[in-house]
Protein backbone atom coordinates (compact mmCIF):
# COMPACT_ATOMS: atom_id res chain seq x y z
CA UNK A 1 0.00 0.00 0.00
CA UNK A 2 1.15 3.45 -1.00
CA UNK A 3 0.73 6.75 -0.91
CA UNK A 4 -1.60 8.50 -2.57
CA UNK A 5 0.10 9.27 -6.52
CA UNK A 6 -0.07 11.81 -8.85
CA UNK A 7 -2.45 10.12 -11.43
CA UNK A 8 -0.73 8.35 -13.69
CA UNK A 9 2.83 8.56 -11.85
CA UNK A 10 4.66 6.05 -9.57
CA UNK A 11 4.22 6.97 -5.94
CA UNK A 12 7.02 8.87 -5.00
CA UNK A 13 9.59 7.77 -2.24
CA UNK A 14 8.06 9.00 0.73
CA UNK A 15 10.15 11.46 2.42
CA UNK A 16 12.62 10.18 5.51
CA UNK A 17 11.91 12.12 9.07
CA UNK A 18 14.21 14.36 8.34
CA UNK A 19 13.08 16.01 5.34
CA UNK A 20 9.18 15.47 6.44
CA UNK A 21 10.44 18.04 9.48
CA UNK A 22 11.79 20.36 7.00
CA UNK A 23 8.70 19.94 5.17
CA UNK A 24 6.65 20.55 8.97
CA UNK A 25 9.07 23.96 9.71
CA UNK A 26 8.26 25.44 5.95
CA UNK A 27 4.70 25.13 6.43
CA UNK A 28 5.17 27.14 9.42
CA UNK A 29 7.64 29.37 7.68
CA UNK A 30 4.99 29.81 4.99
CA UNK A 31 2.02 30.85 7.47
CA UNK A 32 4.78 33.45 9.28
CA UNK A 33 5.48 34.91 5.61
CA UNK A 34 1.99 35.10 4.50
CA UNK A 35 1.08 36.76 7.75
CA UNK A 36 3.62 39.68 7.10
CA UNK A 37 3.24 40.03 3.35
CA UNK A 38 -0.98 40.83 4.13
CA UNK A 39 -2.28 43.19 6.98
CA UNK A 40 -5.27 41.24 8.33
CA UNK A 41 -5.44 44.50 10.92
CA UNK A 42 -6.28 46.47 7.69
CA UNK A 43 -8.87 44.29 6.36
CA UNK A 44 -10.49 43.67 10.29
CA UNK A 45 -10.39 47.84 10.43
CA UNK A 46 -12.15 47.77 7.01
CA UNK A 47 -14.73 45.36 8.35
CA UNK A 48 -15.42 47.50 11.08
CA UNK A 49 -15.60 50.80 9.06
CA UNK A 50 -18.14 49.21 6.51
CA UNK A 51 -20.49 48.17 9.55
CA UNK A 52 -20.20 52.30 10.25
CA UNK A 53 -20.97 53.09 7.14
CA UNK A 54 -23.78 50.64 6.88
CA UNK A 55 -24.87 51.44 10.13
CA UNK A 56 -25.32 55.22 9.34
CA UNK A 57 -26.67 54.69 5.52
CA UNK A 58 -29.78 52.14 7.20
CA UNK A 59 -30.26 54.98 9.70
CA UNK A 60 -30.30 58.02 6.84
CA UNK A 61 -32.32 55.76 5.12
CA UNK A 62 -34.88 55.02 7.57
CA UNK A 63 -35.12 59.09 8.12
CA UNK A 64 -35.64 60.38 4.74
CA UNK A 65 -37.99 57.58 4.06
CA UNK A 66 -40.01 58.16 7.12
CA UNK A 67 -39.88 62.26 6.27
CA UNK A 68 -41.23 61.20 2.46
CA UNK A 69 -38.36 63.29 1.10
CA UNK A 70 -38.20 62.96 -2.92
CA UNK A 71 -36.04 60.99 -4.29
CA UNK A 72 -33.18 61.61 -1.27
CA UNK A 73 -33.11 57.56 -0.91
CA UNK A 74 -31.49 57.54 -4.03
CA UNK A 75 -28.76 60.36 -3.07
CA UNK A 76 -28.28 58.12 -0.39
CA UNK A 77 -27.74 54.71 -2.78
CA UNK A 78 -25.44 56.54 -5.05
CA UNK A 79 -23.22 57.67 -2.29
CA UNK A 80 -23.29 54.30 -0.60
CA UNK A 81 -22.52 52.03 -3.99
CA UNK A 82 -19.79 54.69 -4.38
CA UNK A 83 -18.06 53.93 -1.09
CA UNK A 84 -18.75 50.20 -1.37
CA UNK A 85 -17.24 49.96 -4.43
CA UNK A 86 -14.01 52.11 -3.09
CA UNK A 87 -13.82 49.96 -0.19
CA UNK A 88 -13.66 46.80 -2.62
CA UNK A 89 -10.38 48.23 -3.98
CA UNK A 90 -9.24 49.05 -0.67
CA UNK A 91 -10.16 45.47 0.75
CA UNK A 92 -8.13 43.98 -2.85
CA UNK A 93 -4.92 45.66 -2.29
CA UNK A 94 -3.77 43.83 0.59
CA UNK A 95 -3.50 40.97 -1.86
CA UNK A 96 -5.64 38.58 0.27
CA UNK A 97 -9.46 38.22 0.73
CA UNK A 98 -11.58 36.25 3.24
CA UNK A 99 -14.27 33.64 1.25
CA UNK A 100 -16.97 32.34 2.55
CA UNK A 101 -16.19 28.39 3.73
CA UNK A 102 -18.41 25.77 4.99
CA UNK A 103 -16.42 26.32 8.20
CA UNK A 104 -18.05 29.66 8.61
CA UNK A 105 -21.74 28.94 8.11
CA UNK A 106 -22.47 29.31 11.87
CA UNK A 107 -21.11 32.82 11.27
CA UNK A 108 -23.45 33.26 7.92
CA UNK A 109 -26.82 31.94 9.30
CA UNK A 110 -26.10 34.07 12.52
CA UNK A 111 -25.44 37.05 10.18
CA UNK A 112 -28.15 36.93 7.66
CA UNK A 113 -30.41 35.84 10.81
CA UNK A 114 -29.31 39.41 12.57
CA UNK A 115 -29.53 41.66 8.57
CA UNK A 116 -33.17 39.86 8.44
CA UNK A 117 -34.15 41.09 11.91
CA UNK A 118 -32.70 44.51 11.05
CA UNK A 119 -34.56 44.80 7.84
CA UNK A 120 -38.10 43.80 9.12
CA UNK A 121 -37.73 46.45 11.89
CA UNK A 122 -36.27 48.52 8.85
CA UNK A 123 -39.67 48.39 7.16
CA UNK A 124 -41.66 48.83 10.40
CA UNK A 125 -39.56 52.11 11.63
CA UNK A 126 -40.42 53.45 8.08
CA UNK A 127 -43.61 53.03 7.00
CA UNK A 128 -45.78 52.93 10.91
CA UNK A 129 -45.84 56.28 11.98
CA UNK A 130 -47.20 55.42 14.86
CA UNK A 131 -44.20 53.96 16.54
CA UNK A 132 -41.15 56.29 17.88
CA UNK A 133 -38.55 57.72 15.83
CA UNK A 134 -36.10 55.85 18.09
CA UNK A 135 -36.90 52.75 16.40
CA UNK A 136 -35.04 53.73 13.33
CA UNK A 137 -31.91 53.56 15.19
CA UNK A 138 -32.42 49.67 16.30
CA UNK A 139 -31.77 48.51 12.42
CA UNK A 140 -28.36 50.38 12.29
CA UNK A 141 -27.67 49.15 16.01
CA UNK A 142 -28.18 45.52 14.90
CA UNK A 143 -26.00 45.92 11.84
CA UNK A 144 -23.49 47.34 13.73
CA UNK A 145 -23.56 44.65 16.12
CA UNK A 146 -23.42 42.33 13.59
CA UNK A 147 -21.06 43.30 11.17
CA UNK A 148 -18.86 45.11 13.33
CA UNK A 149 -18.59 42.57 15.54
CA UNK A 150 -17.07 40.10 12.76
CA UNK A 151 -14.54 43.28 12.48
CA UNK A 152 -13.56 42.86 15.95
CA UNK A 153 -13.81 39.04 16.14
CA UNK A 154 -10.77 39.20 12.88
CA UNK A 155 -9.09 41.79 14.79
CA UNK A 156 -8.29 39.87 17.50
CA UNK A 157 -7.61 37.01 15.18
CA UNK A 158 -5.02 39.30 14.03
CA UNK A 159 -3.76 40.20 17.15
CA UNK A 160 -0.41 38.61 17.05
CA UNK A 161 0.41 39.17 13.36
CA UNK A 162 3.64 40.81 13.16
CA UNK A 163 3.56 44.36 12.37
CA UNK A 164 2.86 45.57 8.50
CA UNK A 165 5.08 47.21 6.75
CA UNK A 166 4.00 50.84 5.66
CA UNK A 167 3.03 51.46 2.69
CA UNK A 168 5.32 52.58 -0.19
CA UNK A 169 3.47 55.74 -1.46
CA UNK A 170 3.61 57.71 -4.43
CA UNK A 171 1.61 60.23 -6.46
CA UNK A 172 -1.61 59.32 -7.65
CA UNK A 173 -1.43 58.73 -11.19
CA UNK A 174 -3.60 61.18 -13.61
CA UNK A 175 -5.81 58.89 -14.06
CA UNK A 176 -6.61 58.26 -10.35
CA UNK A 177 -5.93 61.57 -9.74
CA UNK A 178 -8.79 62.53 -12.26
CA UNK A 179 -11.18 59.96 -10.74
CA UNK A 180 -11.15 61.53 -7.01
CA UNK A 181 -11.76 64.92 -8.34
CA UNK A 182 -14.17 63.26 -10.06
CA UNK A 183 -15.90 61.54 -7.10
CA UNK A 184 -16.19 65.14 -5.44
CA UNK A 185 -17.66 66.72 -8.58
CA UNK A 186 -20.34 64.00 -7.85
CA UNK A 187 -20.81 64.67 -4.34
CA UNK A 188 -20.28 68.07 -4.48
CA UNK A 189 -23.48 68.27 -7.12
CA UNK A 190 -25.42 66.18 -5.11
CA UNK A 191 -24.50 68.35 -2.19
CA UNK A 192 -25.22 71.78 -4.40
CA UNK A 193 -28.68 70.40 -5.66
CA UNK A 194 -29.49 69.73 -2.01
CA UNK A 195 -30.78 73.30 -1.90
CA UNK A 196 -32.27 73.59 -5.01
CA UNK A 197 -36.02 74.00 -5.61
CA UNK A 198 -38.19 70.85 -5.82
CA UNK A 199 -39.43 70.93 -8.94
CA UNK A 200 -35.54 70.96 -10.39
CA UNK A 201 -34.28 68.40 -7.82
CA UNK A 202 -36.49 66.04 -8.80
CA UNK A 203 -35.97 66.11 -12.80
CA UNK A 204 -31.83 66.55 -12.13
CA UNK A 205 -31.14 64.20 -9.44
CA UNK A 206 -32.48 61.63 -11.17
CA UNK A 207 -30.73 62.56 -14.26
CA UNK A 208 -27.66 62.80 -12.32
CA UNK A 209 -27.93 59.54 -10.59
CA UNK A 210 -28.45 57.26 -13.65
CA UNK A 211 -25.64 59.08 -15.85
CA UNK A 212 -22.87 59.23 -12.93
CA UNK A 213 -23.64 55.39 -11.99
CA UNK A 214 -23.52 54.46 -16.04
CA UNK A 215 -20.49 56.29 -15.90
CA UNK A 216 -19.11 54.39 -13.60
CA UNK A 217 -20.15 51.06 -14.55
CA UNK A 218 -18.69 52.19 -17.81
CA UNK A 219 -15.58 53.23 -15.97
CA UNK A 220 -14.72 50.05 -13.40
CA UNK A 221 -12.67 48.00 -15.34
CA UNK A 222 -10.25 51.07 -16.21
CA UNK A 223 -7.92 53.30 -14.01
CA UNK A 224 -10.73 55.82 -13.45
CA UNK A 225 -12.91 52.53 -12.00
CA UNK A 226 -13.85 53.36 -7.81
CA UNK A 227 -12.00 50.04 -6.89
CA UNK A 228 -9.19 50.95 -8.80
CA UNK A 229 -9.07 54.69 -6.76
CA UNK A 230 -9.20 53.14 -3.23
CA UNK A 231 -6.97 50.89 -4.15
CA UNK A 232 -4.22 53.52 -3.72
CA UNK A 233 -6.26 55.62 -1.51
CA UNK A 234 -4.72 55.94 1.99
CA UNK A 235 -6.23 57.75 5.30
CA UNK A 236 -5.95 61.20 3.95
CA UNK A 237 -8.34 60.26 0.79
CA UNK A 238 -10.68 58.34 2.74
CA UNK A 239 -11.02 61.04 5.45
CA UNK A 240 -11.79 63.75 2.52
CA UNK A 241 -14.52 61.61 1.29
CA UNK A 242 -15.67 60.83 4.80
CA UNK A 243 -15.95 64.32 5.23
CA UNK A 244 -17.63 65.22 1.76
CA UNK A 245 -20.42 62.22 2.34
CA UNK A 246 -20.99 63.76 5.75
CA UNK A 247 -21.68 67.40 4.49
CA UNK A 248 -23.78 65.18 1.91
CA UNK A 249 -26.13 63.75 4.45
CA UNK A 250 -26.02 66.96 6.49
CA UNK A 251 -27.71 69.03 3.68
CA UNK A 252 -30.11 65.76 2.98
CA UNK A 253 -31.19 64.99 6.48
CA UNK A 254 -31.78 69.08 6.92
CA UNK A 255 -33.94 68.60 3.36
CA UNK A 256 -35.94 65.75 5.04
CA UNK A 257 -36.28 67.51 7.90
CA UNK A 258 -38.19 70.17 6.05
CA UNK A 259 -36.08 73.06 7.28
CA UNK A 260 -33.92 73.15 3.60
CA UNK A 261 -30.66 74.81 3.25
CA UNK A 262 -30.64 78.06 0.95
CA UNK A 263 -29.24 77.50 -2.81
CA UNK A 264 -26.05 79.95 -1.82
CA UNK A 265 -25.33 77.44 1.43
CA UNK A 266 -25.75 74.25 -0.99
CA UNK A 267 -23.48 75.75 -3.35
CA UNK A 268 -20.70 77.06 -1.48
CA UNK A 269 -21.00 73.84 0.60
CA UNK A 270 -20.50 71.81 -3.03
CA UNK A 271 -17.81 73.77 -4.23
CA UNK A 272 -16.45 73.22 -0.96
CA UNK A 273 -16.66 69.49 -1.29
CA UNK A 274 -14.86 69.52 -5.12
CA UNK A 275 -11.95 71.53 -3.61
CA UNK A 276 -11.47 69.18 -0.83
CA UNK A 277 -11.03 66.16 -3.09
CA UNK A 278 -9.46 67.47 -6.12
CA UNK A 279 -6.75 69.19 -3.28
CA UNK A 280 -6.71 65.77 -1.42
CA UNK A 281 -5.92 64.32 -4.86
CA UNK A 282 -2.56 65.74 -5.07
CA UNK A 283 -1.53 63.73 -1.72
CA UNK A 284 0.56 61.03 -2.23
CA UNK A 285 -1.65 57.78 -2.07
CA UNK A 286 -0.34 54.07 -1.98
CA UNK A 287 1.86 52.47 -4.66
CA UNK A 288 -0.03 50.24 -6.99
CA UNK A 289 0.64 46.82 -6.72
CA UNK A 290 2.19 44.85 -9.80
CA UNK B 1 -12.35 -10.98 8.51
CA UNK B 2 -9.85 -8.85 10.43
CA UNK B 3 -7.88 -5.79 8.95
CA UNK B 4 -4.30 -6.88 8.01
CA UNK B 5 -2.86 -3.06 8.49
CA UNK B 6 -4.83 -2.21 11.52
CA UNK B 7 -2.28 0.91 12.03
CA UNK B 8 -1.17 1.40 8.46
CA UNK B 9 2.37 3.36 8.02
CA UNK B 10 1.77 7.12 7.61
CA UNK B 11 3.35 7.63 4.14
CA UNK B 12 0.13 5.90 3.22
CA UNK B 13 -1.64 9.14 3.91
CA UNK B 14 1.17 10.69 2.22
CA UNK B 15 -0.15 13.26 -1.50
CA UNK B 16 2.31 13.01 -3.91
CA UNK B 17 0.47 16.05 -5.16
CA UNK B 18 2.48 18.27 -2.63
CA UNK B 19 5.60 16.49 -3.22
CA UNK B 20 6.99 19.71 -4.69
CA UNK B 21 8.05 22.50 -2.51
CA UNK B 22 5.93 24.68 -3.97
CA UNK B 23 3.01 22.94 -4.29
CA UNK B 24 3.22 22.33 -1.11
CA UNK B 25 3.58 25.72 0.24
CA UNK B 26 0.89 27.02 -1.51
CA UNK B 27 -1.59 24.72 -0.11
CA UNK B 28 0.20 25.79 3.53
CA UNK B 29 -0.35 29.61 2.89
CA UNK B 30 -3.82 28.62 1.82
CA UNK B 31 -5.82 28.50 5.16
CA UNK B 32 -9.39 28.04 5.54
CA UNK B 33 -11.74 30.45 3.60
CA UNK B 34 -8.25 32.34 3.06
CA UNK B 35 -8.01 33.72 -1.08
CA UNK B 36 -4.57 35.30 -2.32
CA UNK B 37 -3.22 37.13 -5.54
CA UNK B 38 -0.81 35.81 -7.43
CA UNK B 39 2.11 38.51 -7.03
CA UNK B 40 1.31 37.92 -2.78
CA UNK B 41 1.53 34.01 -3.11
CA UNK B 42 4.65 34.83 -5.22
CA UNK B 43 6.06 37.14 -2.26
CA UNK B 44 5.29 34.59 0.24
CA UNK B 45 6.77 31.41 -1.67
CA UNK B 46 9.32 32.95 -3.15
CA UNK B 47 9.47 31.81 -6.50
CA UNK B 48 9.26 32.86 -10.47
CA UNK B 49 5.88 33.28 -12.02
CA UNK B 50 6.48 30.27 -14.59
CA UNK B 51 6.70 27.76 -11.16
CA UNK B 52 3.61 29.19 -9.69
CA UNK B 53 1.46 29.04 -12.56
CA UNK B 54 2.40 25.49 -13.10
CA UNK B 55 1.87 24.65 -9.58
CA UNK B 56 -1.54 26.51 -9.13
CA UNK B 57 -2.41 24.57 -12.57
CA UNK B 58 -1.88 21.30 -10.85
CA UNK B 59 -3.50 21.50 -8.12
CA UNK B 60 -6.28 23.43 -10.12
CA UNK B 61 -6.73 20.14 -12.06
CA UNK B 62 -6.28 17.99 -9.00
CA UNK B 63 -8.66 19.86 -7.31
CA UNK B 64 -7.38 21.27 -4.72
CA UNK B 65 -7.41 25.28 -5.52
CA UNK B 66 -9.78 26.90 -7.36
CA UNK B 67 -7.97 30.60 -9.62
CA UNK B 68 -10.04 32.72 -10.68
CA UNK B 69 -9.44 36.13 -13.03
CA UNK B 70 -10.55 39.38 -11.84
CA UNK B 71 -10.20 42.82 -13.54
CA UNK B 72 -8.62 45.49 -10.88
CA UNK B 73 -8.87 48.49 -12.78
CA UNK B 74 -6.88 48.18 -16.44
CA UNK B 75 -5.26 44.80 -14.94
CA UNK B 76 -6.39 41.29 -14.45
CA UNK B 77 -5.07 39.69 -11.56
CA UNK B 78 -5.40 36.20 -10.51
CA UNK B 79 -6.70 35.53 -7.24
CA UNK B 80 -6.30 31.60 -5.93
CA UNK B 81 -8.35 29.71 -3.07
CA UNK B 82 -7.95 26.13 -1.60
CA UNK B 83 -10.71 23.96 -1.52
CA UNK B 84 -12.31 21.37 0.54
CA UNK B 85 -10.97 18.64 -0.59
CA UNK B 86 -7.60 20.62 -0.79
CA UNK B 87 -7.51 21.50 2.43
CA UNK B 88 -8.64 18.26 3.71
CA UNK B 89 -5.92 16.79 1.48
CA UNK B 90 -3.09 18.81 2.93
CA UNK B 91 -3.95 18.14 6.40
CA UNK B 92 -4.02 14.35 5.93
CA UNK B 93 -0.32 15.08 4.40
CA UNK B 94 0.44 17.64 7.33
CA UNK B 95 -0.71 14.63 9.56
CA UNK B 96 1.33 12.11 8.08
CA UNK B 97 4.69 14.26 8.18
CA UNK B 98 4.11 14.54 11.87
CA UNK B 99 3.58 10.85 12.48
CA UNK B 100 6.72 10.30 10.51
CA UNK B 101 8.57 12.24 12.39
CA UNK B 102 7.05 10.87 15.52
CA UNK B 103 7.88 7.77 14.41
CA UNK B 104 11.61 8.21 13.74
CA UNK B 105 11.58 9.66 17.18
CA UNK B 106 10.24 6.27 18.76
CA UNK B 107 12.35 3.86 16.91
CA UNK B 108 15.37 6.12 17.94
CA UNK B 109 14.73 4.90 21.54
Amino acid sequence: MEQNPVPGHEALVPPDADIARRYLDEAQAVTERRDRAVDRRALAWLQIANAVVIAVYLGAFAWVLRNAAPLVPQVILFTFLMWSQLATGIAQRNGMQMRMSRARWPIVVAGAAVIIVALVLFGFAVWDDRLPQIVMAIPSGLVLVALGGYGVAQLIRAAGDPPPRPPVQAPLSRPTRWGTALVGVAIGVLVLLGGAPEGVVTSILMLLVVLLLLAWILAARTELGLPAIGAVWRWPHVLAFAVAAAVLLTFIGIRAGGVGADLPVTALAGAGVVALLVAVSFVRGRDPRD
Amino acid sequence: MTDPHPHPHPRTRLDDHFASPIRFSLLASLGDGIELDFPTLREILQCGDSPLSKAISHLEAAGYVIARKERFGSRQRTWVRSTRAGLDAFAGHLQALREIVSLSGTQEL
